[in-house]
């Protein structure tokens, strides 16, 4: 079963997989409700319905990842696309998974360049984005890396918890 | 988010291989991938990728490096890929977090593989 954070991932991935470069995320996590939006420059197939499950432009047996966000959320999502860019947006109840920052984020910087990251909570914000943890040796992928990367998490879950 | 064939993993298999060789030049010549499709997710993947990430930082494993592919299914999944130069690689399947600690503390750390959680991976029916 997934949580929220795990939904972002999937979004990520997803963002990933159509080839996106640029994948700007927003989790907004006020009033006992987790709001996300994932923006990205990725190119996609139009399908009808993308968020049915087996509904997928990557082949059999791939490609579960909207249909896994749709059905967690219980239809509160929407995919928007542009002419350069394409929104997916979803929202459901906070599950407290965002607490444990670090865990939610480390496998979206570990694995994806070009992804920054806006949390929300109440009127606190803050950012973070990959080309940040570069330029500091902190792409969590190996040891040291994974050390600086969870001190800098921790001070953004400061600034957005005080 | 995709769900990779064999070939796929194969095809990965050769990339990493290529890029485990130009890492043995910096020094890095270990690389653990854990698959975080949605049916990895779904069985914890998340949570052996953080544990192993905690376990290679307090070991201070600096030979190692940590990556994602797609989906491992149908093999049992989260299912974590070993690649290091002393034992080749071996894939494990039905990794918890316990196994995780024990893929760093056995295999990375004193090469011993952990036989009971070594599978075969398989490709999906079509």
């Amino acid at each position: 079963m997934h949580d929220a954070s795990d939904l972002l991932l999937e979004a990520v991935a997803n963002s990933a997989e159509a080839g996106a470069t640029d994948i700007r995320v927003l989790v907004d996590l006020s009033g006992g409700m987790i709001n996300a939006r994932v923006t990205d420059n990725g190119s996609y197939t139009l399908l009808a319905d993308p968020f049915r499950d087996g509904s997928t432009t990557k082949g059999e047996g791939r490609g579960r990842g909207l249909a896994v966000i749709n059905e967690s959320c219980r239809g509160r999502c929407r995919l928007t696309r542009g002419e350069s860019e394409t929104v997916l947006e979803f929202r459901r109840e906070d599950d407290g998974s965002f607490n444990a920052l670090e865990e939610a984020l480390l496998p979206i910087f570990m694995a994806y360049e070009g992804v920054s990251v806006i949390i929300k909570r109440d009127a606190r914000e803050s950012r973070l984005d990959r080309s940040y943890l570069e330029k500091r040796d902190a792409v969590p992928d190996r040891a040291g890396g994974i050390r600086r990367f969870k001190a800098i998490v921790r001070g953004l879950k400061g600034e957005i918890y005080g | 988010m995709a769900k990779l064939s064999l070939s796929d993993l194969h095809a990965i298999r050769d990339r990493e291989e290529k890029n485990l060789r130009k890492r043995n030049i910096h020094g890095r010549d270990v690389h653990v991938v854990v698959a975080m499709g949605t049916s990895g997710i779904n069985a914890g993947a998340k949570l052996v990728l953080n544990t192993i990430a905690d376990e290679v930082e307090k070991a201070g494993l600096e030979n190692v490096i940590i990556t994602q592919t797609g989906s491992a299914a149908p093999n049992p999944e989260p299912v974590v890929e070993v690649f290091s130069p002393k034992t080749g690689l071996v894939v494990y399947g039905g990794v918890d977090a316990e196994t995780a600690r024990r893929i760093v503390s056995e295999h990375l750390q004193n090469g011993k593989i952990l036989e009971e959680k070594r599978i075969e991976l398989t490709e999906k029916e079509q």
